[in-house]
């Protein structure tokens, strides 16, 4: 057992056509997917607009919500804010715990890029050279009125205002890692005793034209002829690249001290962490595995167990061939002859790859699974043709109970996170 | 630093900043009274409101890059090729050689906002679509998608880690790593969770780095809303003085090498003894003794600065002294170009001016005035304020051999 032990009391999620974590469990059970094609896509004239998305219909909802004027904040603080009031009533608290304790907020998120109406914005005030005069592009207003729109920052300030939580405020850019990095870093924070209390996760936007331009240009994205609910296929020998997406979640971890002096019912636990750079390439990493084996073997040490104790993974999985050729090759690694007890789950195979936002996102549905004893499916898998057939990846949802679950998150720039969960 | 009983020194120090390149051409600058700001030059946009700004030299640019191989620059937007150079420097000062020594590193990061991409990564392609109206998206997405007209590696040198990749594939690092985004929050985060990786005994040395560039219209014009930088064609940055005609924003990179003290051998260190964040700065934890040198932050707008320097009669200083005159408004290293300016000042015993500074916003705080001057100085906090609200505070010690 750890010097302090690491409880989650609660959690909030909203992702492509799911405003709550149990709706998007629920759909995953289902086999039903959240990629469609984006409507802005189709409008840009792309041939593939394929995408995971959080449309107009829930943006009305969330902002609704918010306890302010919405259009005059970043979409990113409204965004945060809806799913931090989730997370704290699943976890019994007010916002004002947070003051009172000694808290902090860890919130992972990538840029928010410009989009195409700020450089429609540009291109207007371009001279014949293709120079932009500033002064006129000062006179011409953005479409936002939010201060810092683009600051990726704004969300994490919005919240650590509105909690009163001091010192422990930090944006984690880890890139696809930093979901998983942020509830990382909380964990740590808790357990070497500096805090008692913490709202962590990611909030990520960037499923817009930008994003999809510069990861097309690098080949990162699936450009298959499918349907679009069919485009993300981790492990799959037909993968051809990740779907783009986004969304948020956030969990709330405590000491067991502190959960249990305001009798807080647990719902799961941290047990181990591991963040790493590799040094091996910008956008892969080594291709036996080994990199990522190291990272899970540290995570699990950390949580003072033996890879035998693991029962299920859910995977990064993004459905690039580079990234999934490597993550199975880690995997039988770090399982060997103990695979067999393990199962195994690729979330994005039905979200899509929200970058920051999936390792956040995926640690919710794997403190589901411990919760309720039921291990989520993977959309597109099929046992008949996959490449890895060692590895028991779930095509249909499966009841099980089960006690630790690792969950893998890995990013561009050659960082690697491992989380290690328990159940309550 | 709660429950810390392992003090943390500061064991090595580097920067590409507009006053140069390294640390002593910083400090040459800021004790010299020198600023780096200078007219804003662009080859994508330009502007008469907007005038001037804190450049890194192309000569300081051609110098860092000599520092990042060849295969790494296709990543690199120019902030985080000043990042790696900052670092070998922090290195070298720390008598380092991650790879040769048997330490354990840590590798904790932070980019500033709109380093990559900036607009001219799409600047012809928008000029090449562009009619009376405006660009045609439509054409410029037929363009990127079915005719590969945008660089390949634009993603890369878009990371917001992209910083943390490239140190560590520089450096060939295989360690522990976090990479944080923005100013003085971004700072802060890197600085703690640094502190804390040291203390808890996960690594035995931590690479704190941060770079950043806003010469961007989209990134200067958000500044300019925001009432960040002034657009009155101001060309100094009057920092904490009633003429203050507003700020100018910079850029550069800034990296320290933190260690253990009782790891390091005898001889002065500089101690980072306390950090504190909070979203609002009149809730600021501050030390409750006074310093002998405070320095600040300053925004370069008289009624912001006089805010700020009610935080700063608070805290209490023998000397106050700021470095954003020197750098221009830093949006990737602000704390860290303010630890090496504390360290340098605590090393030399001198503290230098306020470039500029002539009619104070408060005439009775003790801000350096003119030229720098000599003092005893045993410790130092930093107050920092980002123009996007997050604010901070650190304490240094000074340990002398006496």
């Amino acid at each position: 057992m750890r010097t302090r032990e690491v409880y989650v009391t609660g959690f909030g999620l909203v992702a492509p056509m799911a405003l709550d974590a149990a709706t998007l469990f629920e759909r995953i059970c289902q086999k039903q997917s959240c990629v469609r094609e984006h409507p802005r896509f189709k409008a840009l004239g792309f041939n593939n607009s394929a995408a995971g998305f959080i449309d107009d219909g829930q943006w009305q909802q969330i902002a609704a919500g918010f306890g302010g004027n919405a259009t005059l904040h970043p979409r990113q603080s409204v965004l945060a804010e809806f799913v931090a009031r989730q997370a704290l009533q699943h976890a019994g608290l007010t916002p004002t715990a947070f003051a009172h304790a000694r808290s902090g907020l860890f919130l992972g998120a990538n840029k928010y890029c410009a989009d195409s109406h700020d450089l429609h914005r540009a291109s207007r005030c371009m001279d014949e050279t293709g120079r932009v005069d500033l002064d006129q592009l000062l006179d011409t207003p953005a479409a936002s009125r939010a201060l810092f729109g683009r600051r990726v920052d704004q969300q994490t300030l919005h919240l650590a205002e509105t909690l009163g939580i001091r010192d422990h405020i930090s944006t984690h850019s880890d890139a696809c890692a930093a979901g998983t990095m942020a509830i990382g870093s909380a964990y740590r924070a808790i357990e070497r005793g500096e805090i008692d209390l913490a709202i962590c996760g990611a909030v990520e936007l960037m499923a817009n034209e930008l994003p999809y331009y510069m990861f097309n240009s690098l080949g990162a994205l699936c450009q298959a002829d499918l349907p679009a609910s069919e485009q993300s296929r981790p492990f799959m020998p037909d993968r051809c690249g990740f779907v783009i997406s986004e969304g948020a979640a956030m969990v709330v971890l405590e000491s067991a001290e502190h959960a249990q002096r305001r009798k807080a019912t647990p719902l799961g636990r941290v047990l181990g962490y591991a963040n790493v750079c590799e040094a091996q390439k910008m956008t892969s990493s080594s291709r036996d595995g080994s990199k990522y084996e190291e990272c899970m073997e540290a995570a699990i040490e950390d949580a003072g167990l033996l890879s035998s104790a693991v029962q299920h993974v859910n995977t990064h999985g993004t459905s690039t061939q580079a990234n999934d050729s490597c993550e199975a090759l880690a995997l039988q690694r770090v399982f060997g002859e103990c695979q067999e007890h393990v199962t195994f789950t690729a979330n994005k195979s039905a979200i899509g790859h929200s970058l920051a936002g999936s390792g956040a996102i995926e640690a919710v549905l794997s403190l589901i699974s411990l919760r309720d004893g039921v291990l989520l499916p993977t959309l597109n898998y099929d046992h008949d043709r996959t490449e890895y057939p060692s590895l028991k990846f779930l095509s249909e949802p499966m009841r099980q109970s089960i006690n630790v679950v690792m969950s893998n998150s890995f990013g561009f720039g050659g960082v690697n996170s491992s989380l290690v969960l328990g159940r309550a | 630093m709660t429950g810390a009983t392992v003090r943390i020194a500061i064991a090595g120090s580097g920067c590409v900043l507009p006053s140069g390149w390294g640390v002593q051409r910083f400090w040459s600058a800021a004790s010299e009274a020198r600023s780096g700001i200078a007219v804003l030059q662009s080859k994508v946009f330009h502007s008469e409101r907007v005038a001037a700004f804190g450049h890194v030299s192309d000569e300081d640019h051609q110098t860092s890059r000599q520092d990042v191989a060849q295969n790494l620059q296709r990543y690199c937007p120019p902030a985080v090729i000043w990042g790696v150079s900052a670092v070998r420097q922090a290195l070298a000062e720390a008598g380092l050689e991650p790879g040769n020594d048997s330490l354990r590193y840590g590798l904790y990061c932070c980019q500033g906002g709109y380093t990559h991409p900036s607009l001219a990564a799409y600047g012809e392609l928008l000029h090449e679509c562009r009619d009376e109206s405006g660009a045609d998206m439509r054409r410029l997405a037929q363009r990127v998608l079915q005719e590969r007209a945008l660089d390949p590696f634009l993603v890369l040198k878009s990371l917001s880690n992209g910083l943390l990749g490239i140190v560590s594939l520089a450096l060939k690092l295989e360690c522990e790593c976090n990479a944080y985004m923005q100013g003085v929050a971004g700072n802060l985060a890197a600085l703690r969770e640094a502190c804390a990786a040291l203390q808890s005994g996960r690594v035995d040395a931590a690479i704190v780095v941060g770079a950043g560039s806003e010469l961007d219209p989209l990134a200067l014009a958000a500044l300019a809303e925001a009432g960040v930088i002034s657009t009155n064609g101001s060309q100094t940055l009057r920092a904490f003085d009633r003429q203050g005609t507003g700020g100018i924003a910079g850029e550069g990179a800034a990296a320290l090498i933190l260690r253990r003290v009782d790891d390091l051998p005898d001889g002065p260190q500089t101690c980072l003894s306390a950090l504190f964040a909070h979203p609002r700065l009149g809730s600021l934890n501050l030390p409750d003794k006074q310093v002998d040198l405070l320095v600040s932050s300053a925004s370069g707008d008289p009624q912001k600065d006089a805010d700020l320097a009610r935080t700063l009669a608070r805290a209490g200083a023998a000397h106050i002294t700021s470095s954003v005159p020197v750098t221009g408004i830093l949006s990737g290293a602000p704390s860290l170009v303010d630890l090496i300016l504390a360290r340098n000042a605590l090393l030399a015993q001198r503290v230098p001016p306020i470039i500029g500074l002539q009619q104070p916003v408060d005439p009775h705080l003790p801000f350096v005035l003119g030229e720098g001057r000599d003092a005893v100085l045993r410790d130092c906090l930093i107050i920092n304020r980002d123009d996007n609200g997050f604010s901070a505070c650190y304490q240094l010690d000074y340990q002398s051999t006496d």
